[in-house]
């Protein structure tokens, strides 16, 4: 009887325990080649919040003229600046006008040039403390947030990245 | 000699490539897009400089709205044959289910996913509808520039 049991102990020890590693290669290689299939890189998106007007009645008022010289005393003055987009039928840009300034060229790209040279030197001492935005039915989304992006990358009167941006059609 | 040789089991060592091959399913795992269904990735985002990374902490709830270059409007995978009866629809079951009052806006933030071939009067459309049904926080959403990635 006991001689039984030692060798039954020996044959236990003796024993390897065998993972079927293939089988579980197998598996994982199925997740992997599931999971590199389904994958798809997306591009980095980002987010523009715009403070938008309760009604497009409300900001059609005001026709500003702007007169960049540096000696104007504008100091004390809270007015928005009023942009107007005009589009091409095709939805591109066609033309921006800043109060009574027009800025436009043959390509809409060169338009954005000179629309970007623009906003550079009009807000090179910050007084405006908002920017109306009129813009054209047909114009396409692109061209539209160029411009508000170019917008809201200049400083408000009060040095603070311009955040008050108002988009109303164009009449 | 040569018996001997037959004999013998040559057997791979598996343990590193399944390794390797769990630290890819790993990999894998973490970047897949649960909200893949909320994205329509047919849509051609505009592509600017200044906007701001996706931030979704302190926002609440985001309801994504992908408005196509054709005009219509998917929201959660389907097309939305009126994004006026669905706001509508929504903006009860929010006001609902988190006790807002009338005079409220939602704790919601729209977010706008527009094709860049989309023409502002239907983008002001969309705009209206949302801002109509209470939805008074609006985001629109672009692609970054490479060269303007880093802060």
């Amino acid at each position: 009887m006991i001689r039984r049991s030692r060798r039954r102990k020996r044959k236990h020890a003796e024993a390897e325990v065998q993972l079927n590693m293939a089988a579980m290669l197998d598996m994982a290689f199925q997740l992997l080649a599931f999971f590199i299939l389904t994958f798809r890189a997306s591009p980095i998106e980002a987010q523009i919040a715009l403070r938008l007007p309760d009604s497009p009645q409300a900001t059609t008022s005001s026709s500003v003229q702007i007169d960049s010289t540096p000696e104007d005393p504008m100091d004390d003055i809270n007015f928005p600046l009023p942009i107007e987009l005009y589009a091409q039928p095709n939805g591109e840009l066609e033309k921006v006008v800043i109060g009574s300034r027009v800025l436009k060229a043959n390509d809409p790209a060169d338009t954005l040039q000179l629309f970007r040279q623009e906003m550079v030197s009009l807000f090179e001492k910050p007084i405006f403390d908002s920017v109306v935005v009129r813009v054209g039915k047909e114009l396409h989304y692109e061209p539209l947030m160029q411009v508000i992006d170019l917008c809201s990358k200049q400083k408000a009167k009060d040095g603070s990245p311009m955040s008050k941006i108002s988009m109303v059609p164009l009449k | 000699m040569s018996t001997s040789h037959s004999a013998e089991q040559c057997e791979p060592n598996l343990v590193p490539i399944l390794d390797m091959v769990f630290q890819l399913i790993t990999f894998f795992m973490l970047v897949i897009n649960f909200k893949a269904v909320d994205v329509d990735k047919d849509l051609v985002l505009p592509v600017v400089g200044a906007a701001n990374p996706v931030d979704q902490g302190g926002q609440g709830d985001l309801l994504v709205l992908n408005v196509r270059s054709d005009g219509t409007v998917q929201v959660r995978g389907a097309i939305q044959p009126s994004i006026d009866l669905f706001l509508r629809g929504e903006s009860r079951a929010v006001a609902m289910l988190q006790d807002v009052k009338p005079d409220q806006p939602l704790p919601v933030t729209a977010v706008l996913r527009v094709d860049k071939k989309v023409a502002f009067e239907t983008l002001m459309k969309v705009v209206d509808t949302c801002k109509a049904n209470r939805f008074s926080k609006i985001d629109f959403v672009v692609v970054r520039k490479k060269d303007e990635l880093s802060p």
